[in-house]
C-alpha cells in the first residue's frame, strides 16, 4: 500500500499548507485597497479556479490517453479528474457569488469568466451523468472520452463568444501588481489546493480503477473457475 | 465524397416517407413559439426585441427531438449494424447524417419564420438572403454536436434527458451568435456589429465540424 | 462433465461441392475468443475454423451465446479476449478491409420501416455496390417480393421482412455470410428460400456461417459445424454428427 502514503503524505502537506496560506492571507498580507477585507476570499477562489482548469486539463488528457492506449488507467483518471474538477468549479461559482453579492450587489452577473465556469460546469456535469447511464465498460470509457474532449475544447469558445458579448470583470490580475505580501499568500494558497486535489484525485482514480477492473475482469480467472 | 451523398440521399429518402413525424416537430415547435409569446405578454416592443431570442430557443428544443429522431431510425431495427458493414466510412456516415439534420432543421427554421414573423410582429432590416445564410449556419451549428451526441444517447438509457444535457452547454456560443445576428437583424443595426457574429458562429461550425466527424468513428465503433 | 467431443470427421461431406478444406485457406480461423459481460461470459473459449466456400453450422439452444459469437465474427463487437483470422489474415486495428465483405443477417433484420421494398434494396445497394435497376427487380424476383415492391415495410409480415432482408443481403456480395436465425418467423415456402439463397451463395464462392436451433434443418445444408451451450463448444463436427450430437443431447 506504498501507493495510499503517497497520496496521505500529499494530502496532509496540502492540508497545513492551507492552514498557513489562509493564516497569512487573512492576518499577515495586507488589505486589498479597493475591496477591503471582503478581498481576502482571493486566496481560495483563485487557487481554486487555476486547480479546477487543471483537473479538466488532466481529465482531457486522460481522454485522449484513452484514445490511444484503450486501457481501464486511463478511463479510471478520466473519471477521478472530471470529478474533481466538477467539484472545484462548483466551489469555485460558490466563492464567486459570495465575492459578487457585496461588489458588484449581485449574486451573478453575465461575466465571461463567471459564464465560462458555469457552462464548464455544466458540461462537464453532463459528463458524470453519462457515465452512469451507459452499462457497456467500453461504451462508457469510449464515449466519455468523446464527452471530455468536446466539453474541454468547448470551454475557450465559451469564453471568448461571452468576452464579445459583453465584459465588465476586472482583468486578470497579475501577481505582480499587487502586494509582495499577497503574492505569497496567494502561491502557498494555490500549492495548498494543488496538493489536496491531487490527492483527491490519486485517491478517486485509485478506487475507480479497482471498481472498473472488477467490472471488465481478471479474465483468466474467472474463465478458470468456471471449468472447475 | 459519394457516400456522404448516398448517406444524406438515404436519410432525406427516409425522413421525407417518415414525414408525419417531421410535422409533428414542426408543431412542437410552432406551440413553443405561441407560448412564449404569451409568457412575454401583449408589449410589441417587448416582442419585437426578443423574436429573435424565442425564434432559436423554439429551434434548439426542437432540434434535441429532430436529433434524436434521425438516430432512432438506425437503432429501432438494428439498421446501424447493417450499416457498420457495408463499405461506407464512418466519417461519411458522419457528415451524411449531419447533413441531412442541418437541412432539416433548415426547413423546421423557414416554416417557422413566418410565425416569428407574424406573433412577435417583426420587420426584417437586413435582406433575406442574409437571414436565411444565419439560418443555414445556426442550424449547421446545432447539428454537428447534435449529431454526435445522439449516436451516443440512441443507444444509452434514459436518452431523452441525456442529450439535451450533453448538447446544450456546447451550443451557448453558437446560440449567443444566432441570436445575436437575428436580434441586429430584426431590430436594425446601427454599429454594424452583425458581421462579428456572423463570424464566430463560422468559427464555431467549422471547429465542430472538424472535431465532430473524427470522433464519431469512436462513438460508433462501441 | 458435459464435455462430449466428437472431432472433426477426416473427410468433407460428400455433398459440398469443394475442395478439401486442407487445400484452402480458412474463411473464418477463432481462437479462444471470449466476450464477457459483466458477470457473465456470454462466450467462452470458442475455437474453430470455417473453411472457404463452405457452409458452417452453430446450433444450441436461446442464450447459448450464438448471436455474440456471430456479432465477434462479424467485427461489430470486440471479443474480451481471443483473436480472429479473416481469409488469412488478423485484422489488429483496422476491421475496415475485412469488414465490407462480410454480411449479416441481423435478428432484427436492419430495414427501415418507412421505406418501400424497392427503395430499401437500392438504398442499401447503392451504399454498397450500385446495383442497377435490373438486378433490383431480379433480386426481388429471387425472393418472391416483386408484387410488392412499392409497398413500405411497415405494412410487411415478419416473414415477407426477412424475405426483403435476404434480399438486401444478396444487393451487396458478400464474401461471408453470416445468418442469425435465418428460419424464424418462415413459412415452409420461406424456409426453402432460404436454403436456395445459401446455395446461391455458396455457387458464388462464399462462405456462409448459420447459426439456429433449427438444427435438422440447418444441418441439411451445412458441412460441419460448433454445438454452443451456455457460451461454450460442447461439440464440434460434421452436420451429421452434430444432428446426432443435438438427438442425444435436447430430446
Amino acid at each position: 500500500m506504498g501507493m495510499a502514503k503517497w497520496e496521505d503524505a500529499v494530502g496532509a502537506i496540502g492540508l497545513i499548507l492551507l492552514g498557513v496560506g489562509h493564516y497569512m492571507g487573512l492576518f499577515i498580507a495586507p488589505k486589498e485597497a479597493m475591496m477591503g477585507d471582503v478581498g481576502r476570499i482571493l486566496y481560495v477562489h483563485v487557487p481554486v479556479a487555476w486547480i479546477s482548469m487543471l483537473s479538466f486539463l488532466v481529465a482531457f488528457v486522460a481522454a485522449l490517453g484513452y484514445f490511444f492506449r484503450g486501457t481501464t488507467t486511463w478511463d479510471a483518471l478520466m473519471e477521478s479528474a472530471v470529478e474533481v474538477g466538477v467539484v472545484l468549479t462548483s466551489l469555485l461559482l460558490a466563492l464567486g457569488s459570495l465575492w459578487a453579492r457585496p461588489t458588484w450587489g449581485v449574486w451573478w452577473d453575465w461575466d465571461p469568466r463567471l459564464t465560462t465556469a458555469a457552462v464548464m460546469l455544466l458540461a462537464f456535469l453532463g459528463v458524470t451523468a453519462l457515465r452512469r447511464l451507459v452499462d457497456g465498460p467500453e461504451q462508457r470509457a469510449t464515449w466519455s472520452a468523446v464527452a471530455t474532449v468536446v466539453a474541454f475544447v468547448n470551454v475557450p469558445i465559451v469564453y471568448f463568444s461571452v468576452k464579445w458579448w459583453r465584459s465588465l470583470h476586472q482583468t486578470q490580475s497579475s501577481p505582480k501588481t499587487v502586494d509582495p505580501g499577497m503574492v505569497t499568500s496567494l502561491r502557498v494558497c494555490a500549492f495548498a489546493v494543488l496538493f489536496i486535489a491531487i490527492f483527491f484525485i490519486a485517491r478517486r482514480w485509485r478506487i475507480a480503477k479497482t471498481r472498473l477492473e472488477n467490472e471488465l475482469a481478471p479474465p483468466e480467472a474467472l474463465l478458470d473457475s468456471e471449468e472447475a | 465524397m459519394r457516400q456522404v451523398w448516398e448517406v444524406l440521399r438515404k436519410d432525406l429518402l427516409i425522413e421525407w416517407r417518415g414525414r408525419s413525424r417531421s410535422t409533428g416537430v414542426f408543431f412542437f415547435a410552432m406551440i413553443l413559439l405561441l407560448l412564449f409569446s404569451f409568457a412575454l405578454g401583449p408589449d410589441s416592443q417587448v416582442l419585437r426585441q426578443h423574436a429573435g431570442a424565442y425564434m432559436w430557443l423554439s429551434l434548439l428544443l426542437s432540434s434535441t427531438l429532430a436529433l434524436s429522431q434521425s438516430f432512432r431510425i438506425e437503432v429501432e431495427s438494428d439498421a446501424l449494424t447493417v450499416l457498420r458493414l457495408l463499405p461506407v466510412s464512418p466519417v461519411s456516415l458522419y457528415y451524411g447524417k449531419a447533413a441531412a439534420n442541418t437541412l432539416v432543421l433548415l426547413l423546421l427554421g423557414v416554416a417557422s419564420g413566418p410565425i416569428v414573423i407574424a406573433v412577435f410582429d417583426v420587420t426584417l432590416h437586413a435582406p433575406i438572403g442574409h437571414l436565411l445564410l444565419l439560418l443555414l449556419l445556426g442550424c449547421a451549428g446545432l447539428a454537428a454536436p447534435g449529431t454526435l451526441y445522439a449516436g451516443i444517447t440512441c443507444r444509452a438509457k434514459g436518452q431523452e434527458i441525456l442529450l439535451p444535457v450533453l448538447l446544450f452547454p456546447l451550443i451557448v456560443p453558437a446560440m449567443l451568435a444566432s441570436v445575436k445576428a437575428t436580434t441586429l437583424m430584426m431590430n436594425g443595426d446601427p454599429m454594424g456589429q452583425g458581421r462579428s457574429w456572423f463570424i464566430l458562429l463560422l468559427c464555431f461550425d467549422i471547429i465542430y465540424w472538424s472535431i465532430s466527424g473524427l470522433l464519431f468513428a469512436k462513438v460508433i465503433e462501441e | 462433465m458435459l464435455e462430449e467431443k466428437i472431432t472433426v470427421a477426416g473427410s468433407a461431406p460428400a455433398r459440398s461441392a469443394v475442395a478439401p478444406a486442407a487445400a484452402r485457406e480458412d474463411a473464418i480461423t477463432a481462437r479462444d475468443v471470449s466476450k464477457r459481460y459483466g458477470a457473465h461470459w456470454a462466450v467462452s473459449r470458442a475455437t474453430f475454423r470455417v473453411a472457404q466456400g463452405s457452409c458452417f453450422l452453430i446450433i444450441g439452444q436461446n442464450g447459448a451465446g450464438k448471436s455474440t459469437l456471430l456479432r465477434i465474427v462479424a467485427t461489430l463487437n470486440r471479443p474480451t479476449l481471443g483473436e480472429l483470422s479473416y481469409f488469412g489474415e488478423a485484422p489488429r486495428h483496422d476491421h475496415a478491409a475485412v469488414r465490407h465483405r462480410i454480411g449479416l443477417l441481423s435478428p432484427r433484420l436492419g430495414l427501415y420501416e418507412d421505406l418501400t421494398a424497392a427503395e430499401s434494396l437500392l438504398t442499401f445497394g447503392r451504399l454498397s455496390t450500385r446495383p442497377s435497376s435490373d438486378r433490383i427487380h431480379e433480386l426481388l424476383g429471387l425472393v418472391g417480393l416483386n408484387p410488392s415492391l412499392a409497398t413500405p415495410v411497415r405494412l410487411f409480415s415478419q416473414g415477407m421482412r426477412k424475405r426483403l432482408a435476404l434480399a438486401c443481403l444478396a444487393a451487396q456480395d458478400p464474401d461471408l455470410v453470416l445468418l442469425d436465425e435465418p428460419y424464424g418467423a418462415l413459412d415452409p415456402a420461406g424456409m426453402t428460400l432460404v436454403d436456395n439463397m445459401v446455395r446461391r451463395w455458396q455457387r458464388q464462392g462464399a462462405t456462409v456461417v448459420i447459426a439456429t436451433h433449427h438444427v435438422e434443418r440447418g444441418a441439411e445444408l451445412a458441412d460441419d459445424g460448433i454445438s454452443l451451450d451456455r457460451g461454450r463448444i460442447v461439440a464440434k463436427g460434421s452436420a451429421e454428427e452434430l444432428t446426432r450430437f443435438a438427438a442425444a443431447r435436447f430430446h
